[in-house]
């Protein structure tokens, strides 16, 4: 009961700070599970959110904190033992949930597209390329194979191929890391999807190599209009190339806020660790990089309390965050949304 | 040599296919549908058929079906006695009647494989077929999977396309050398079947401290494997890309 009336104070005031943006993407009480040996792991307990059209979102949180796994499952493509056991998906106005895999072929690559972490392991190595690209653009537009390769090389040379007419020839093993990566890219927007959800795109790339890939996801995702969900544990990059920040922890957001608003005012004590453990060069030369003490809460076990409790520098202890696990609640009146899931949370933003 | 050779071949070549094509039927289906029922009887079948000597269970089979049921035929050799071998053009009495356009021989002469070459198939069937079930499954976890099927491919189109092909590669290497120690005959299937090939020959010709006939077997056999070996080598540079060299 309380939770759902959250659920709604959220969501309204999601809409009225953006009224004139219509909703592409509206997860609700998402729950996802991983069954092991060692007890069932709940990766993703219980997330809410929207996305709007072209709003670039970024997920941000550490790693098992559930980031990946709600994005699977939004997809339908939460790979064996995990499951999506609960909760709604809607794009485009229509349920992503219980729908066939023919189903969701459709929709997959055309209205949501995704962007992997490791461009070495992405591709099939025994294909070429083109072969895989053609692939990709007749699953979805009915074009001879031929057009379909003008299409993949006019693609190819838009990420920054030299030569993409003869490069689709070349097999995956052919091009470099940040290359692959690129090609990674092209293949998702090749459709025109209306979402791109990129996990840690650039996880795999060097330092100099990120930028130039992130710069240019950015202007492709602008180009086309679509709607980007950037899933990282790197706050450093979210500033740059998002609107709004979703934070997650332990299967469940724990705030919401547009970019300035999460990195000047942030509200949950998680978010302002996360924040603080961003290096940054101007500062003065520091000993040792700060850091989040602690670890994870066992995923196999129900969370009694706010799950950041035993960590956090605000409420460890405290018998309040001990018992009652705090809901995700609008606060302040600023122009823009702001919502945090801790039980002092105004007095944290402070 | 000259007929007894193509003769252990023809019997070779056809329970190669048989054990092949039925392990990539068998194995892709108990990988695809994920149902444990069918994987669970692929294994046992497998394991059974590992663990049976080949020769005891060809008699079984040749008791059920030629002496019970009569569907086919005794241990008489490769052609009915009542029928004429056709003319000679490679050996295997299957292309020859076909090439001749003697279909009735040539049915006779299927007719007359069958049963051996399932017998020998056996053993490999499930060998085959458990490697390529292992190959599947690994495959099938690579992440590129899943990259595909969220560009929009349906788990059908991935498995057949990208699944099975980057799977067949160690089925390769284990059909070749099997290929080449059938192709110089199965000693105990040969002799159950009648079959006048290179197993039984040698089998006689030790018996009969021929040595001339075993060390050309020896030679034969070795110049086989080489030969089979080097053709599975440019199979898998076709196959996967990475392992052709040169420019």
């Amino acid at each position: 009961m309380i939770r759902e009336k959250s659920m709604s104070q959220v969501a309204k005031a999601a809409s009225s700070a953006s009224r004139d943006a219509e909703v592409l993407l509206s997860v609700r009480n998402l729950r996802t599970e991983f069954v092991t040996s060692n007890g069932t792991v709940a990766a993703v307990r219980g997330v809410d959110f929207d996305v709007h059209r072209r709003e670039r979102v970024a997920i941000v949180g550490e790693s098992g904190s559930g980031k990946s796994a709600m994005a699977m499952s939004v997809v339908g493509l939460l790979q064996h033992p995990g499951r999506v056991v609960g909760g709604t998906v809607e794009l485009n106005g229509r349920s992503l949930r219980g729908r066939k895999d023919a189903e969701l072929a459709r929709v997959r690559g055309k209205e949501v597209a995704l962007v992997f972490q490791d461009p070495m392991s992405a591709f099939d190595p025994i294909r070429t390329i083109g072969a895989q690209m053609v692939e990709s653009i007749r699953a979805h537009q009915r074009v001879s194979k031929a057009t379909a390769r003008k299409i993949a090389a006019d693609m190819l040379g838009e990420v920054g191929i030299t030569n993409p007419a003869q490069r689709l020839s070349d097999y995956p093993h052919q091009y470099s890391g940040g290359m692959r990566q690129r090609v990674l890219i092209a293949m998702a927007l090749v459709n025109s999807p209306d979402l791109v959800i990129a996990d840690e795109p650039t996880t795999a790339l060097d330092v100099t190599t990120q930028a130039q890939v992130l710069e240019l996801l950015d202007s492709l995702v602008r180009d086309r209009g679509a709607a980007l969900m950037l899933i990282t544990h790197n706050l450093g990059i979210v500033a740059g190339y998002c609107d709004s920040v979703k934070v997650m922890y332990a299967g469940q957001l724990v705030e919401e806020a547009s970019v300035p608003e999460l990195f000047g005012r942030p509200a949950h004590p998680y978010s302002g660790a996360l924040i603080e453990c961003v290096v940054r060069p101007d500062r003065e030369r520091i000993e040792v990089l700060p850091s989040i003490p602690g670890s994870l809460p066992d995923p196999t076990k129900p969370i009694a309390g706010c799950p950041f409790e035993p960590r956090c520098p605000r409420g460890a202890g405290d018998p309040l965050c001990q018992s009652e696990t705090p809901l995700l609640l609008q606060i302040g009146n600023g122009p823009m949304p702001h919502a945090a899931a801790c039980h002092y949370a105004e007095e944290v933003v402070r | 040599m000259a007929t007894r050779l193509p003769a252990s071949a023809e019997l070779g070549v056809t329970a190669v296919l048989i054990a092949l094509g039925s392990a990539m039927l068998f194995g892709a289906f108990a990988v695809y549908r994920r149902k444990r029922g069918a994987d669970i009887a692929l294994r046992t079948a497998s394991t059974l058929a590992m663990g049976t000597p080949s020769f005891w269970f060809a008699l079984v089979m040749l008791l059920i079906f030629s002496v019970q049921l009569g569907v086919f035929p005794g241990p008489e050799g490769r052609l009915s006695p009542t029928m004429a071998p056709p003319p000679t053009w490679t050996g295997f009495y299957t292309l020859d009647a076909l090439r001749a356009g003697q279909f009735l021989v040539f049915l006779n002469a299927v007719w007359h494989l069958l049963l051996p070459a399932a017998m020998i198939a056996l053993g490999p069937f499930a060998f085959l077929s458990r490697l390529f079930r292992g190959q599947l499954r690994n495959s099938a976890r690579e992440p590129f999977v899943v990259v595909s099927r969220s560009r929009g491919l349906r788990r059908g189109q991935v498995f057949l396309r990208h699944v099975v092909p980057n799977s067949v590669l160690p089925l390769v290497a284990a059909t070749s050398l099997l290929f080449a120690e059938l192709m110089t005959g199965s000693v105990l299937i040969e002799k159950v079947f009648a079959w006048p090939g290179v197993g039984s020959a040698t089998v006689d010709a030790i018996l009969a401290k021929d040595f001339a006939v075993v060390q050309g077997v020896i030679l034969l056999s070795a110049a086989l494997y080489v030969t089979v070996s080097f053709l599975a080598d440019i199979t898998y540079a076709l196959i996967d890309p990475r392992i052709r060299v040169g420019s």
